[in-house]
């Protein structure tokens, strides 16, 4: 039996034919108001995508808070960042510039004199217990010393500069300027060591 | 007709509000019948009919003439969108005579006695039949489609529209009979 045919033969159930003719009248009428609601939807542009774009930016802004809050958390607690901890820093503004001049201009004095001379107070930042232990600058008994506190220097140049970058930039100066310092006294200490050897 | 058929897709391609109505109001009965035969609850077939509707604005551009009348166009997206929403929302429901071999041995004309008892019962096995079933059965019978047209609607070949005709038609009788 071909397509035709099956039609054909499909056709001839008047029975079924009337039994669906009821059926569907017994169906709901379509509402009169159905046609204006689908004009009004075409006025405005599609909602979901907005409210997805929307949800999709605030979970990008709570994740990035999240993020944010919990860097900071980690960055406060003792195990974190090696770094600040060895140099902790005075709660001092002009501190750093000081720290900065003073050393270059110490060693350029001390330079060219052979014999040992007292060394005048300079502010030193205090290293970690554990190197402290193995300093061993006689000279630096009569240095006022330095508090041992231990203050987040970020947080400090942050509450300084108001400007959390500036802020990191200044810290990774500061404790640069603390390096050369450091290699300046080291140096300064091998110089005395030989010069006392050579005597 | 046809200059009138091309002038209107011509303005909906435009966005034009004036020929989105006119198809509205050309098309709209008849595509809300064949959501509300698959779509069961009211206020889910007005839903279903309006994204019926807002496809076919939107994807106006897609319709080819020489596939199918604007008519069979727009059913088919009417029909495919209730088949979905039905999926999505509906339930697994189970429904008489789910057994093909019952079917093959269900001679109809001989066991139904074709009067006005006989075609209310008919009317009663029609609601135990799956949505799309009853739906490819009022194409037929009520829409008077072709059986190239029902298979454009329903994404089939002709040859398997009229094989399940067939096959609903045998199940609607055997439905009858256990009624």
């Amino acid at each position: 039996m071909n397509e035709k045919e099956l039609e054909t033969l499909l056709r001839r159930d008047t029975d079924l034919h009337e039994a669906i003719s009821r059926h569907e009248q017994a169906l709901p009428p379509m509402p009169d108001d159905l046609n204006a609601r689908v004009l009004q939807r075409m006025k405005q542009p599609d909602a979901k995508p907005k409210r997805r774009i929307w949800l999709y930016t605030a979970s990008a802004v709570v994740a990035s808070v999240l993020l944010l809050l919990l860097f900071r958390f980690v960055q406060d607690t003792p195990e974190a960042p090696v770094v600040a901890m060895q140099h902790p820093v005075q709660p001092k503004v002009e501190q750093p510039q000081e720290a900065l001049a003073q050393p270059i201009t110490e060693v350029v004095k001390e330079a060219p004199s052979a014999t040992p001379q007292r060394k005048s107070p300079v502010r030193k930042a205090r290293r970690s217990q554990p190197i402290e232990e193995e300093d061993t600058l006689p000279e630096q008994t009569e240095e006022p010393d330095v508090e041992q506190e231990f203050v987040d220097p970020t947080l400090i140049y942050f509450q300084m500069t108001g400007d959390p970058v500036l802020a990191a930039v200044e810290h990774v100066r500061d404790i640069r300027a603390r390096g050369e310092r450091l290699q300046q006294e080291v140096e300064l200490v091998l110089n005395r060591s030989m010069q006392s050897f050579n005597n | 007709m046809e200059n009138e058929t091309n002038r209107l897709i011509s303005d909906l391609l435009k966005q034009k509000r004036a020929a989105q109505e006119r198809l509205l109001v050309l098309y709209g009965k008849m595509v809300f019948r064949l959501v509300a035969r698959i779509v069961p609850q009211r206020e889910d077939a007005e839903e279903v009919y309006q994204d019926v509707f807002v496809k076919a604005f939107r994807s106006i551009g897609t319709y080819d003439e020489r596939q199918a009348s604007l008519a069979t166009w727009l059913g088919r997206i009417a029909y495919h969108e209730a088949l979905n929403f039905v999926r999505r929302k509906a339930p697994t429901l189970v429904y008489l005579d789910e057994h093909p071999k019952d079917l093959e041995t269900c001679d109809e004309d001989a066991d139904v006695q074709h009067d006005e008892h006989a075609i209310q019962r008919m009317e009663q096995a029609l609601k135990h039949l799956q949505p799309h079933e009853q739906s490819l059965l009022t194409m037929f019978y009520f829409d008077h489609l072709s059986l190239k047209e029902i298979a454009y609607i329903t994404d089939s070949i002709p040859t398997t529209v009229g094989s399940q005709l067939s096959r609903i038609r045998k199940k609607l009788y055997r439905i009858m009979q256990k009624l």
